[in-house]
């Protein structure tokens, strides 16, 4: 799964810090997120989504190999 | 159980514990309540040391048992108790074969046992932390 979530954090001038303390989840998970290593659940994918008022569709993108 | 209460059952246990080490001290078993007390010191460090560190994770607002967190906690878990039952059962295996004749303490038998899979789990969340 691929992401904006890295050029969307920077545009908005947070840190991953900040980032992770809105969405209520470790740096780490940020971390992991922006390098596409992790793939989030619903609840964390909605929060992540309306922290930056976009929907799931725009923020998280479902490669072709499915994964 | 909330942070506060778990962290005061923690320390109650190794106070506990602390306790037993120096009674074995002073009935003479000096190897296993010196080693019983050393593992006690560097277990009670730690665990304040961790402890610091996440309370300045909550009073940021961040959750260090976040959902990856769990994730990476429960495919450790399957991965190292895995490892421990195949190692087991070809341990059984070949003993059973070949059968050499061991005399073994059985408390000394369960804690090796038990240190192998805590550090087995130890690695398997490393892996998974790096991969994940």
């Amino acid at each position: 799964m691929e992401n904006k979530l890295k050029e969307l954090r920077e545009l908005a001038g947070m840190t991953q810090e900040d980032l992770a303390a809105q969405a209520g989840v470790s740096r780490q998970t940020i971390i992991s997120l922006e390098k596409g290593k992790y793939n989030p659940s619903i609840n964390l994918a909605y929060k992540l989504s309306r922290l930056f008022d976009l929907t799931i569709e725009e923020l998280f993108l479902l490669k072709e190999s499915g994964d | 159980m909330n942070q506060k209460k778990s962290l005061v059952v923690k320390y109650l246990v190794l106070s506990i514990l602390g306790l037993i080490a120096i009674w074995q001290i002073a009935s003479g078993k000096y190897d296993f309540g010196v080693g019983l007390l050393a593992g006690l010191i560097i277990a009670g460090t730690a665990l304040g040391i961790k402890n610091k560190r996440l309370s300045k994770m909550f009073e940021k607002g961040m959750n260090p048992y976040d959902e990856r967190v769990w994730m990476i906690a429960g495919k450790a878990s399957y991965l190292s108790l895995r490892i421990f039952a195949i190692t087991c059962a070809l341990i059984v295996l070949a003993g059973s074969v070949w059968g050499p004749a061991v005399q073994v303490n059985p408390y000394n038998l369960l804690g090796i046992c038990l240190s192998v899979l805590m550090l087995l789990y130890i690695f398997c969340y490393y892996y998974y932390n790096r991969k994940m």
